[in-house]
């Protein structure tokens, strides 16, 4: 029982970093994905024109429809994601959700460009592409793998204070300062830890 | 005695300085930034990986040379427009997890550096021709120079409100005195200031 209201406390604080972290990530997804929509929107006309789209359109070729809407797609994706996190912002998996969703229309797009022919894949025109078309979805995956860590450690910790510097276990201390590294804390800080 | 007596003092104002660095973040903010400070790095070091890949050294360092003896300074943001980005992102995000006390005021300067970057790079892309600069092809480049931008300037107006939120007390939680119900914020030491009751760092931290 009391190993529960321990986690139970535990859980009450770091769901309030979750919170924050999800609510300064929120707007910033759907900034992002307004931005890739209309930067898409002047080209998505000619694409939707295109001869060789439609023609994908209607063989149902997935990767041609996602290499011409990638940038509309991710936009989506961004959105939607966005939405979620407001909406539900204790569920971080939505970010390694989005993450995954984005790496797939880049890699998606990027095989349909280029296949998987090595000589082509390995020219720098090709590895460029995903590279630059990776540097969103790594960025995200990283955000959402620390904060999955961070939480791991939060719950192995228990009730106890942590170190956010050090991570040193504070228990019964006479002043908040962490005697391995020495960090200070005020009082409201101390309890928050 | 008099060196040793400077010495101490000197330790003394140290230890001062990074005492008020500390009071001043927010373990909340704290966290967050480092969390964003990681994504930042790998944002940073994607871009110059890009660069590196895609760069044809040969022709880049040709145009380089072009622009510096005619004096066309953004076609030299216009080459190293990637690195630029990436090495700013990069150093930010280190500047953030070595310095988290600023880290508001170092997301609003790589705001600005990031789209600043984008804006010269698409000025010396496009040019001032009233009929190109209205094209869809320029607005669709401009937003694509400025998508990232766009990102952290909505990162930063998020943070300064969570920021508000955490200082204001508004939604995050204060201890509770539970002896008298009164709340416990703004305090020196662990002891209720409506009814006396102490405790101790323990028991502060489980209330």
């Amino acid at each position: 029982m009391a190993k529960i209201e321990s986690t139970n406390i535990a859980n009450r604080k770091f769901r309030i970093v979750q919170t924050e972290m999800s609510r300064v990530l929120g707007p910033m997804f759907i900034a992002l994905g307004i931005m890739s929509i209309a930067w898409y929107a002047p080209t998505a006309h000619w694409a939707l024109n295109d001869s060789i789209f439609r023609d994908a359109m209607h063989r149902w070729d997935v990767g041609v429809v996602v290499r011409d809407l990638r940038a509309f797609l991710e936009g989506a994706v961004f959105i939607g994601g966005g939405i979620a996190l407001l909406r539900y912002p204790q569920r971080t998996g939505i970010i390694g959700v989005v993450a995954l969703l984005l790496a797939v229309i880049v890699i998606a797009a990027w095989h349909t460009q280029y296949g998987w022919q090595l000589d082509v894949a390995k020219s720098r025109q090709s590895l460029s592409m995903l590279i630059g078309g990776l540097k969103a979805p790594a960025g995200f995956l990283a955000i959402f793998v620390i904060i999955c860590h961070m939480k791991r450690m939060r719950m192995r910790a228990g009730d106890v204070p942590v170190c956010i510097n050090c991570g040193y276990r504070m228990r019964g201390l006479g002043e908040p300062r962490c005697p391995e590294c020495g960090r200070f804390y005020t009082l409201h800080q101390f309890y928050l830890l | 005695m008099n060196e040793s007596f400077e010495t101490s003092q000197e330790v003394k104002t140290v230890v001062a300085r990074k005492r008020t660095a500390c009071r001043s973040v927010d373990p909340i903010q704290f966290q967050y930034s480092r969390i964003l400070a990681s994504m930042l790095i790998v944002f940073g070091i994607l871009c110059v990986a890009k660069f590196t890949i895609s760069a044809d050294y040969r022709y880049l360092a040709s145009n380089i040379k072009n622009a510096i003896h005619r004096g066309f300074w953004e076609m030299l943001v216009v080459e190293l427009y990637d690195i630029v980005d990436g090495l700013t992102t990069a150093a930010f995000g280190i500047a953030i997890l070595r310095s988290p006390q600023y880290f508001l005021r170092l997301m609003v300067l790589m705001t600005f550096i990031v789209s600043a970057n984008g804006v010269i790079s698409w000025y010396a892309h496009v040019g001032w021709v009233p009929e190109v600069v209205a094209s869809a092809e320029s607005i669709s480049e401009f937003l694509w120079r400025q998508w990232d931008s766009a990102g952290y300037l909505t990162a930063c107006i998020a943070i300064l409100m969570s920021q508000r939120r955490i200082h204001d007390g508004g939604r995050i939680v204060f201890p509770v005195c539970s002896d008298c119900g009164g709340a416990l914020r703004d305090l020196n030491e662990p002891r209720c200031p409506e009814c006396g009751q102490v405790y101790t760092l323990d028991e502060f931290h489980a209330l």
